[in-house]
């Protein structure tokens, strides 16, 4: 095929590409006020972050797993969770739809409400 | 299949049970979930220059078995197999093209289709399409690891290749 000089170059050129968007994917913080509660595509629980006056959790039962959700004016995240991988939880706050907080065992998926539902509709 | 070649093929699947244990022990590197060495690839990329495709196909298959029977579960299985096979299929095809040196070309690919097909599986499950963004962020780490691979299978071989020759001499 090609010499491996071309090849290290195309990495490093995919490498920069990715990390930068990646790094505008995460930083992004597009919060909106309507946050929904999904399990798998039927949406469990829709709240509305900027009328909470007083924080307080509440606990989704989902595909046999437990979450429980921290909720408080603009904010949202979950505090505990039954399933092994914690990824729910080391997620953080909900900042935008480019990264919804997601437990896959659970099936639950946390993301701002829009009126399709459409990734596309966010990002422009 | 003689027993020479029976003994390295169980030698080599132990080892990379013991390594997917080893791994999925230790903390995460970064916060982003799914993101990890693979070092159980090494294995895979060792057999499938020492022993051939289908003696590292076999491989692969039973470590992603018995992980997934101690460890991962149901969907455990449905992520590493999907991984798993994009990976190796695309590292069969275009494995006989690179040297030895170029190892870690074969890695990075493999690596990057590893992911993709994990994206897919999760995109199927709970198919919300912003998971398929999940994709970019991967890529780096499937680009950083890959090389580290990569690297680490063509050393392993070189060394190898050595020892398999005192052996099958003797």
């Amino acid at each position: 095929m090609f010499k491996t000089k071309t090849y290290i170059i195309l990495f490093t050129f995919l490498l920069i590409i990715a990390t930068a968007f990646s790094v505008y994917l995460y930083s992004a913080d597009i919060k909106k006020n309507i946050v929904v509660i999904k399990s798998g595509n039927e949406i469990v629980n829709k709240i509305n972050l900027s009328t909470v006056t007083s924080p307080h959790t509440f606990t989704v039962e989902n595909n046999g797993g437990i979450n429980t959700i921290y909720v408080s004016n603009n904010e949202i995240y979950v505090k505990e969770a039954s399933c092994p991988d914690k990824v729910c939880v080391n997620h953080g706050p909900l900042k935008n739809n480019f990264s919804p907080i997601v437990c896959l065992p659970n099936k639950l998926i946390i993301e701002f409400y829009n009126d399709n539902n459409d990734i596309d509709t966010v990002s422009r | 299949m003689n027993t020479r070649k029976l003994t390295l093929m169980s030698i080599l699947l132990s080892f990379s049970l013991v390594i997917y244990v080893i791994e999925s022990s230790l903390m995460p590197i970064v916060p982003i979930p799914a993101v990890k060495l693979g070092l159980a690839n090494v294995i895979t990329l060792i057999s499938m220059v020492l022993l051939g495709k289908r003696e590292a196909f076999t491989i692969l298959m039973l470590r992603i078995i018995i992980s997934s029977i101690f460890y991962g579960g149901m969907s455990g299985f449905l992520y590493s197999f999907s991984g798993g096979m994009l990976c190796f299929i695309i590292e069969a095809l275009i494995i006989n093209f690179f040297s030895q040196k170029q190892l870690f070309i074969v890695s990075v690919t493999g690596a990057i289709f590893h992911n993709a097909g994990q994206v897919l599986v999760a995109f199927l499950i709970t198919k919300t399409p912003a998971i398929l963004y999940y994709m970019i962020p991967l890529t780096v780490s499937a680009i950083i690891t890959g090389v580290f691979i990569g690297l680490v299978s063509s050393a392993i071989i070189s060394h190898s290749k050595k020892i398999l020759n005192i052996i099958y001499k003797s």
